[in-house]
């Protein structure tokens, strides 16, 4: 055996260099979604669903916008909180509540905003067989990191002290780490006739202090906020904006509530709502389809299918309107909070009606809203009137 | 013949010796004469290992040394006016007779140590009624395989985890004389425990009628013998991988194998060993290719993700000598194995898969008196303590591993929710358990469909459970005269059961989801046992009778019986039949059922066994009685024949039968039933002048009411006319191990130290060592069932599967490494990569399901979600979306993409056997 050995001095180094050998790894597998926009340009569309996508509400950090969208493809009509990247590509974020365990009802989860410390409040409502209005529904917080882990903490429907029946928040905007705002709204099933189908109206009531930081949480209606039809707040700030029903002014006012002053008046150009604030400018629809309507025992409201889209600076007051770049009308616009030129917004299509001559006889507007988003104007004239 | 030749002509040989001696030990037994008279030389000490053992021989010169412990031993013969005869190295294996006949010469000179001559001849030795396979370590190192359990798979009458057709967990595993056993879930679990080979001097099989000695079990005994440390420190390590197999040689293997042993001060001599494997791919798969190359498996398609698995033995002892009457060994093993589990549903989302580990901790103590050469009352008594804890988890994993070297991990696998589980909290676990989120429809799938996988939560199971043990076991050998041998002895085996069980933990119990279950309950287990065997001439009779008793104990909810007991006969009578030995034993087994069976559980499976399953705390021991008949000859002097014939009538095993009308729950019952009947054909050429062979055929007959106590014992149908449930009437079916034809042929080869031609001052081909090994075995059967699962069409295993066949080999290359001794070896299984089918669909009777049954589900999953996947949908795939709109809709474009799905998901990956598996390895000894 000794003579074979100097033929078999290699052996220990063949067997180094197989362990300096790596194994290869098991692939793993990946998303295959798409990672740019479907058709690059301004305005991007970033949802291309058939379902509803609404209530857009940029993330603090700028990189997506969450949202809620109709879950259409799962045989199961949830409308679920996705985030969708800025820009535009596929989804990196989709919650649709219970999901499996819960395959008979309906889970409805908007109005979300996302603090920059990674909470998110939003409203989460059950619903089940044929009912019109939710069987459950409750206001509450999670994170983003863990949504399903949703605390509840205030049920909807509900009567705050000082205030009338809120049945939804419309949008939640965090102040900071502990203090959100949002509009209450009361919601209204009116039928068109007795047979048909009922609409589902979101009236504003009044708006709502969140505080976090006590030992509970409490819910506090601001004063001066009655009626308002949106209500913004932005971070850092102790300032509120809102609108009011047909009227074409933007008021201020402290959070704590007091009389609302007037910031902007849009004048000829419409009636103002949907305010959102980021560095220094207000963001509005302005005009449009939006009118007044009633019903003898539900009261009178501000019908809206969507106007305009202006960018208001602040400081010097000027407002430009955000060219449409298509036929739609547009709302609920939601720019992105570290003051860069995005904004997204909700796009209804706009379908016109036109005699054999070309010219515009009608106009239909869908109801179902896709998510775009648009840029800020830079350098356009101000706005035209006041 | 040399010392190793005759080692290896002892490692190929089987049963040798009384069926009652320990399963540690054996004994030295033989005739001393004068060698210049030939006459018997009475009065003769006989001293093994310097007095621990020995005999003085009688008128006729026969001396029989008794207990004497499997391995190699001193040997000393002395008489005034003879030179003392020497023998450095007897080997003795557990349970059989090394016969050494000694002739003294008349002059009073020490001769040099000799190698004795005399060698084991288990064949012919009319003392021998058991039948026992055996392995020694050193066979098991020159063979391709790895582990006590691949060792035993070699022998007669294996399969699987079955032992003559019984179901499994029919077995006990003796270490050291010690018995251990899971007896929570030793039908569906492992035990726990891995024996490094290289601690082993010995393991065997035996599957006849055992020794009175040993209970727990009713279909075999494995048998391990560990080492003593040496007198010398020496140690060894190795080194396995298939990292130079790039592609699909590749699975991620490396083994680490550390090996010490010595003496200590005082005396004492300690052995320690670890053996730490780990592959990135734990269970590989000869599966085809994938039909689809977007199919992430087509990149490596041997390799499944998410199914790496590693295991860590530690094993040490120490020997205590307390003077040559009496010693002390004392034991401990550790095993931990993590498994990370491939789920086809989770094959996009696999950290949702889930984790399973097992941990197993035996710490034992013997004690042995052994009374002095030459003693009136030559009693050796041994007092045995040894504690078993086993530990279960398997569920969701906090976050899967990362491995650091391969696929070890270095770390303990975290699991969600496991302190709920080890709390046994049922109270806590009805509310969703925290972590765990509903499962949902992959969006990570190529196919993008939200059809067959699931991401976003995993299945919510957690199953956790501890099952440990104290066990007391006395034996005592006494030999009165030189042709009785008594032994008699007994255990108390304090157990603790701890179980808990929860599925769906995403969502909160009710009507769908059953509670989370759990027990903690303390059985008490007893047993007492005496045997003789007498020896007269050439005839050899053993008999014994067994006492065992098991309680549940009075903390188990519902137990009314108290304690169960059972008296088991056995015997075994031998004899020699012109030239070959004719050997005809009979006993009677009993086991404890599994204690998982005397709780409920609820299990979430697909076939049609129950989501809550009601225990049975009143549930009996399962009993076998066993009849062997067997015929040993050697038609030549290097051949052994052996001839066993045997039925096995299996009683009292657990079934479950109908709970009510609710055919999803059952209870448990001793209601099955079964016969196993067969002959094994065992060829043997030992091993010399470099070459040795062993071909071991089977033929069985297994048949059973059922072959699992979870598989309702009166399968329901569905009467097609009335709609009603009918249960048919209880007869036998083919077990599920009822494999009528098996063969394993064992070749082992040497080159000679000149063989083949020099080049240049070597001989690459001299000194190589070669074994492989064959195996065929008939298909088993499964039962064909209607496409929906529910209901069987035919009886029961009532079609087979096709044959099996795999060739091993290894091939090693000794060499010198200064002054150690190395080597380097190949191993393959597999040799050919046969493409073995080891399952097919019960409802086709495919590996496959058929395109038209794709299509099906295709179809359904597509009606089920028809709707659109929108561009901004993780679901969107660009190259699905025909028309380029953003949007996948419309059965054009959407159905091909279940079509894709449904041939992705029912891949049949675990219906093939395992592929070629290469390991090159490298051994050092110093």
């Amino acid at each position: 055996m000794t003579r074979a050995r100097p033929a078999l001095r290699s052996v220990p180094w063949i067997l180094l260099a197989a362990l300096a050998c790596g194994h290869e790894d098991p692939i793993e597998p990946g998303s295959g979604g798409a990672t740019g926009p479907f058709a690059p340009g301004d305005p991007v569309r970033l949802t291309l669903s058939p379902g509803y996508d609404r209530t857009p509400s940029w993330l603090p950090d700028g990189s997506g916008i969450i949202h809620s969208f109709d879950r259409t493809q799962s045989g199961q009509f949830d409308r679920c909180l996705g985030v969708v990247p800025a820009g535009g590509a596929s989804r990196t974020f989709e919650f649709c509540g219970a999901g499996a365990g819960s395959p008979d009802s309906l889970d409805a989860l908007e109005g979300a905003g996302a603090s920059a410390g990674g909470r998110l409040m939003f409203q989460w409502s059950q619903t089940s067989g044929v009912r019109t209005s939710p069987n459950s529904s409750a206001l509450g917080v999670a994170t983003l990191a863990s949504p399903w882990d949703f605390t509840p903490l205030l049920l909807m429907r509900n009567t705050l002290p000082g205030g009338r029946v809120h049945a939804r928040a419309a949008r939640v905007d965090w102040l900071d780490e502990d203090r959100a705002v949002y509009l209450g709204e009361d919601l209204l099933y009116p039928r068109a006739c007795s047979n048909c189908i009922p609409d589902t109206i979101p009236v504003g009531r009044e708006g709502v202090l969140v505080n976090l930081g006590g030992a509970a949480p409490s819910f506090t209606i601001i004063p001066g906020t009655e009626n308002a039809t949106s209500l913004a707040g932005t971070p850092g700030s102790e300032q509120l904006y809102l609108t009011l029903p047909l009227d074409t002014r933007v008021f201020r006012l402290p959070v704590t509530g007091g009389v609302p002053e007037v910031v902007h008046d849009f004048g000829a150009l419409g009636v103002v709502r949907d305010v959102a604030v980021a560095a220094g400018r207000l963001y509005a629809i302005v005009g449009g389809r939006v009118f007044a309507a009633g019903d003898p025992i539900l009261g009178t409201w501000q019908e809206d299918a969507g106007g305009m889209l202006y960018v208001l600076d602040l400081a010097s007051g000027s407002a430009t309107e955000v060219p449409m770049g298509g036929d739609r009308l547009l709302r609920r616009p939601y720019p992105d909070p570290t003051g860069g030129t995005g904004i997204a917004v909700e796009g209804y299509a706009l379908t016109l009606i036109r005699d054999d001559l070309g010219n515009v006889v009608d106009s239909l507007v869908s109801r179902v809203p896709d998510l775009w988003q648009y840029q800020r104007p830079a350098g356009l004239p101000a706005a035209r009137g006041r | 013949m040399t010392a190793r030749r005759l080692f290896l002509a002892a490692a190929f040989g089987f049963a040798a010796a009384g069926p009652a001696l320990a399963q540690t030990s054996g004994a030295i037994a033989g005739r001393v004469t004068d060698r210049s008279t030939g006459l018997p030389l009475a009065e003769v000490s006989v001293i093994v290992d310097h007095g621990v053992r020995g005999d003085v021989s009688d008128t006729a010169g026969r001396y029989r040394a008794r207990e004497v412990r499997s391995g190699w031993h001193h040997l000393r013969a002395q008489l005034i006016g003879f030179r003392p005869f020497v023998a450095e190295s007897v080997f003795v294996s557990a349970g059989q007779t090394t016969t050494l006949d000694i002739a003294l010469s008349p002059v009073a000179v020490t001769l040099d140590s000799l190698v004795v001559e005399a060698r084991v001849d288990p064949i012919l030795d009319p003392l021998a009624t058991r039948s026992e396979q055996t392995y020694t370590a050193e066979e098991i190192r020159r063979l391709p395989i790895s582990s006590v359990q691949e060792a035993i798979a070699l022998s007669a009458g294996t399969i699987e985890g079955s032992y003559r057709g019984g179901r499994v967990g029919q077995e006990s595993f003796i270490l050291d004389g010690l018995g251990i056993k899971n007896q929570l879930d030793a039908s569906t679990g492992e035990l726990g425990l891995r024996l490094p080979t290289d601690i082993l001097t010995e393991a065997s099989l035996v599957t006849n009628g055992f020794s009175a000695r040993y209970g727990q079990a009713v279909s075999g005994m494995i048998n391990a013998v560990t080492r003593d440390g040496g007198e010398r420190w020496a140690g060894g390590v190795r080194y396995e991988t298939d990292r130079p197999f790039s592609g699909a040689g590749d699975f991620g293997l490396d083994r680490v194998v550390l090996m010490a042993d010595g003496p200590l001060p005082l005396g004492i001599r300690a052995v320690g060993v670890l053996d730490a494997t780990a592959r990135l791919d734990a269970d590989p798969v000869n599966a085809p290719p994938p039909p689809d190359p977007r199919d992430p498996r087509a990149e490596q398609d041997w390799l499944l993700p998410h199914n790496a698995g590693e295991q860590y033995d530690l094993a040490a002892k120490l020997t205590i000598p307390l003077g040559l009457r009496h010693s002390i060994r004392l034991f401990g093993l550790r095993s931990i194995a993590q498994r990370l589990l491939f789920d086809q549903t989770f094959k996009y989302d696999t950290d949702l898969a889930p984790g399973q580990r097992l941990t197993g901790t035996l710490l034992s103590g013997h004690y042995q008196y052994a009374a002095a050469v030459g003693a009136s009352l030559p009693l050796v008594a041994d007092l045995r303590l040894g504690w078993f804890d086993r530990e279960f988890m398997r569920g969701e994993l906090v976050e899967t591993p990362d491995g650091r070297f391969g696929a070890f991990t270095g770390e303990r696998y975290a699991f969600l929710d496991e302190d709920l589980a080890r709390r046994q909290d049922t109270a806590a676990a009805a509310a969703p358990l925290p972590g765990y989120r509903a499962p949902l429809y992959s969006d990570r799938t190529v196919w993008g469909v939200p059809a067959f996988f699931l991401g976003t939560g995993s299945r919510g199971d957690l199953g956790w459970s501890r099952f440990n043990e104290l066990r007391a076991q006395f034996d005592a050998a006494l030999g009165t005269g030189r042709t009785t041998d008594l032994y008699v002895g007994g255990e108390v085996i304090d157990q603790r059961v701890r179980t808990f069980s929860r599925i769906q933990g995403w969502a909160p119990v009710g009507d769908t989801v059953p509670p989370a279950t759990a027990s903690d309950f303390s059985p008490l287990t007893m047993a007492a046992y005496a045997e003789a065997q007498v020896r007269v001439n050439d005839l050899a009779v053993t008999a014994g009778i067994r006492y065992d008793q098991f309680d549940p104990g009075a903390d188990l909810p519902g137990a009314q019986l108290g304690a169960r007991r059972r008296l088991n006969p056995r015997v075994g009578v031998s004899t020699v039949l012109r030239g070959a030995t004719f050997v005809a034993s009979y006993g009677r087994f009993s086991q404890s059922p599994d204690f998982q069976f005397l709780v409920d559980g609820s299990f979430d499976d697909t076939t049609r066994t129950g989501r809550f399953r009601r225990g049975n705390p009143n549930l009996g021991f399962e009993d076998s009685h066993q009849f062997e008949f067997s015929l040993r000859t050697r038609p030549r002097p290097l051949v052994a024949l052996r001839l066993n014939a045997y039925f096995k009538r299996l009683d009292g095993m657990v079934s479950s039968t109908p709970l009510g009308v609710d055919p999803d729950s059952s209870i448990f019952g001793n209601g099955d039933y079964g016969n196993v009947r067969g002959g094994e054909v065992i060829f043997e050429r030992e091993f010399h002048r470099g070459f040795g062979a062993r071909v071991a055929y089977t033929l069985q007959y297994a048949t059973a009411s059922s072959s699992s106590a979870y598989v309702t014992t009166r399968l329901p149908k569905i009467d097609p006319l009335t709609g009603d449930t009918v249960f048919p009437g209880k007869v036998d079916f083919p077990l599920d191990f009822d494999q009528r034809h098996t063969l394993i042929a064992l070749v082992q080869g040497e080159t000679h130290a000149l063989f083949g031609p020099a080049l240049g001052g070597l001989r690459p081909f001299a000194g190589l060592e070669g074994a492989e090994i064959f195996r065929y075995g008939s298909g088993l059967p499964y039962s064909r069932t209607d496409a929906s699962g529910d209901s069987l069409i035919g009886p029961p295993n009532d079609s087979r599967l096709p044959s099996t066949m795999t060739l091993d080999a290894l091939l090693r290359r000794p060499f010198a490494l200064g002054r150690a001794r190395a080597s380097v070896y190949l191993d393959v299984r597999n040799v050919f990569n046969r493409v073995n089918t080891v399952a097919v669909r019960r409802d086709t009777g495919t590996p496959n399901l058929p395109e038209d049954r794709i299509a099906e589900e295709a179809e359904f999953a597509y009606q089920e979600n028809p709707g659109p996947i929108p561009y901004e949908s993780a679901r969107y795939r660009p190259w699905a979306d025909a028309n380029g709109d953003g949007v996948i809709q419309g059965r054009d474009e959407l159905y091909p993409l279940y079509l894709s799905a449904a041939r992705d998901f029912y891949q049949p990956l675990f219906a093939y056997g395992t592929p070629r598996l290469l390991r090159l390895g490298v051994e050092v000894a110093f």
